[in-house]
């Protein structure tokens, strides 16, 4: 028994001692009635409702502690794994850059292409056409070239027949001779 | 009121550590378990088209090359134009390289021509360099051969020609010529210089006047004695067309330089050098000009036999001289003389000559 009905036990016994009137009597026990004992009760229990929720406050500073550590667990574990991606990207990027140079590559040997074909067919085309211009032009420059011949000789032939030049080489040729002579005595020594 | 805040506050509290708690989750998953499997194979798969591309890439080139050649091969044989062509166009390069390198010689022939004083100048040139390499060689004792420069003065005379007729006679014999304009008279000197330099002599400055007294025009003053080689300068370059670069005092250095004692000065301002002899064929001394005597030759004869190069002092207008000259030289040929002219780049003997 608690100690509230402990003392009302008490208090009960004392009161009929001195009032042993049935009136007394029957207005104690009306008072007593369950009604009245559960009303008492729930005036019991809204003055501890009354009271700071400790616990629950106690579990959302928990529930926050928990978030806190788990966001930043999460976002350390994510700079890993980003990491981790970027590098293996980088590898498959590459090995993919390779893979389309190589089809590059492929693309210029491929002997199968109409393109290719008809480019090469342009090209000997091309050098047939320039050797053929380029002969025309040599055949030009080739005429042009004989008349330079024919006025260069025809040139000489006028100075050399010049009396002061068959002079200067009458001379010329002295001098040619004596410096061959000359140098044959040097040799000779 | 305050209760159901934190019940609320809670529960959203709760879904959101779920979420976190979720969120770290799936993160150690992807970050410690890594599908790098998945990437090893997407990599794998990547390499093997690389490495098939190649080898069709290296099969696509080999056919290429195949297929160039069967396009060359079918050119060749379906294609006699472009072989034609082809044929033609190497034949005509050839061609015109032969061509451009006729016309070459012949445009350095025409530029030979057109500056021909300039050329034999050139020619010149090298000759006396030839000459003095040879005169430097005898005088350190490494050649036997000896030189005899015969110089003739006063002229030209009326015997020049003779003299000229003489030496056109002998093979490889060159003179020099000191040529004074008012020394002889002749009626064709200026045939005989150009006639001594065809020959391949040399013609060089002996004064415009050939006066040797001191009140003359040559000695008379240095302004006077620059004159007379300006004089003969222009005389000789005009009737030759080349200046010559030796001078030769009229009755030798010392006596005119008693009267001009800056003579050689004056000399060196105009570019000139000058020369004396070492050998005298005392050929000049008679006033009436007349031969020398046989004697004085064969002294003469004797001096140049005793010099490894001789420079000897003779005279175009002495007729003895011209005989003596004609005995003399195939003697001194036969002890190793050689007859060269004499030109400015190759005066070694200089100084040595105005010792005498």
């Amino acid at each position: 028994m608690s100690e509230h009905g402990s003392h009302s036990a008490h208090h009960h016994a004392a009161h009929e001692k001195e009032t042993k009137s049935p009136e007394k009597h029957k207005k104690h026990v009306e008072t007593e009635s369950p009604e009245r004992e559960h009303a008492a009760e729930r005036a019991r229990a809204a003055g501890r409702e009354a009271g700071f929720p400790v616990g629950k406050l106690l579990i959302m500073l928990l529930l926050i502690a928990v978030i806190l550590a788990a966001g930043y667990a999460g976002i350390l574990f994510y700079e890993q794994y980003t990491v981790i991606k970027a590098e293996h990207d980088a590898v498959i990027d590459a090995a993919n850059a390779e893979l389309d140079a190589a089809m590059a590559e492929y693309d210029v040997a491929n002997p199968d292409s109409e393109a290719h074909i008809a480019e090469r067919k342009a090209v000997s085309e091309e050098i047939l056409r320039e050797a053929k211009n380029e002969m025309s032009r040599m055949e030009q420059d080739m005429g042009a070239l004989d008349q330079t011949i024919a006025d260069a000789e025809s040139r000489i032939r006028e100075m050399e027949s010049q009396e002061e030049f068959k002079y200067y080489m009458s001379i010329y040729d002295q001098y040619e001779q004596g410096r061959d002579y000359v140098e044959e005595l040097l040799s000779d020594d | 009121m305050l209760k159901s805040f934190f019940r609320t506050t809670n529960t959203v509290l709760l879904i959101v550590a779920i979420l976190a708690v979720g969120f770290l989750g799936y993160m150690f998953y992807m970050s410690v378990c890594f599908p790098s499997a998945k990437y090893d194979e997407k990599l794998a798969s990547i390499e093997a088209m690389t490495e098939q591309t190649r080898q069709n890439t290296a099969a696509a080139e080999r056919e290429t090359a195949e297929r160039l050649e069967q396009l060359h091969a079918d050119l060749r044989n379906v294609g006699p134009e472009g072989i034609a062509i082809a044929d033609s166009f190497e034949q005509l390069r050839a061609e015109t390289e032969e061509k451009n390198a006729q016309l070459a010689e012949l445009e350095a022939q025409i530029a030979r021509d057109e500056d021909m004083q300039g050329t034999v100048e050139a020619m010149r040139k090298e000759y006396a360099l030839k000459i003095r390499k040879l005169e430097e060689k005898i005088q350190s004792g490494e050649s036997e051969v000896r030189i005899c420069y015969w110089t003739l003065d006063d002229g030209p005379t009326y015997i020049t020609s003779n003299f000229l007729d003489a030496l056109d006679a002998m093979d490889n014999v060159h003179v020099t010529f000191f040529a004074a304009n008012m020394a002889n008279d002749s009626p064709n000197e200026e045939e005989m210089l150009r006639r001594e330099m065809t020959s391949g002599h040399s013609v060089q400055n002996h004064s415009y006047a050939h006066v040797t007294n001191g009140d003359g025009p040559v000695y008379r003053s240095a302004e006077s004695f620059r004159e007379q080689i300006e004089l003969q300068d222009a005389w000789l370059y005009e009737v030759t067309g080349f200046h010559p670069g030796i001078f030769r005092f009229p009755g030798g250095s010392a006596w005119g330089r008693s009267f001009v004692p800056t003579a050689p000065s004056v000399i060196e301002e105009l570019g000139y050098q000058w020369v004396d002899w070492n050998c005298n064929l005392y050929d000049a001394g008679a006033p009436e000009k007349l031969p020398s005597s046989s004697l004085e030759i064969t002294r003469a004869m004797t001096q140049i036999s005793e010099k490894k190069i001789a420079m000897i002092l003779g005279h175009d207008w002495n007729v003895n001289t011209l005989v003596a000259m004609r005995e003399a030289i195939p003697q001194l040929q036969e002890k190793g003389y050689v007859f060269l002219p004499l030109f400015q780049e190759s005066v070694t003997m200089g100084e040595a000559t105005k010792a005498v």
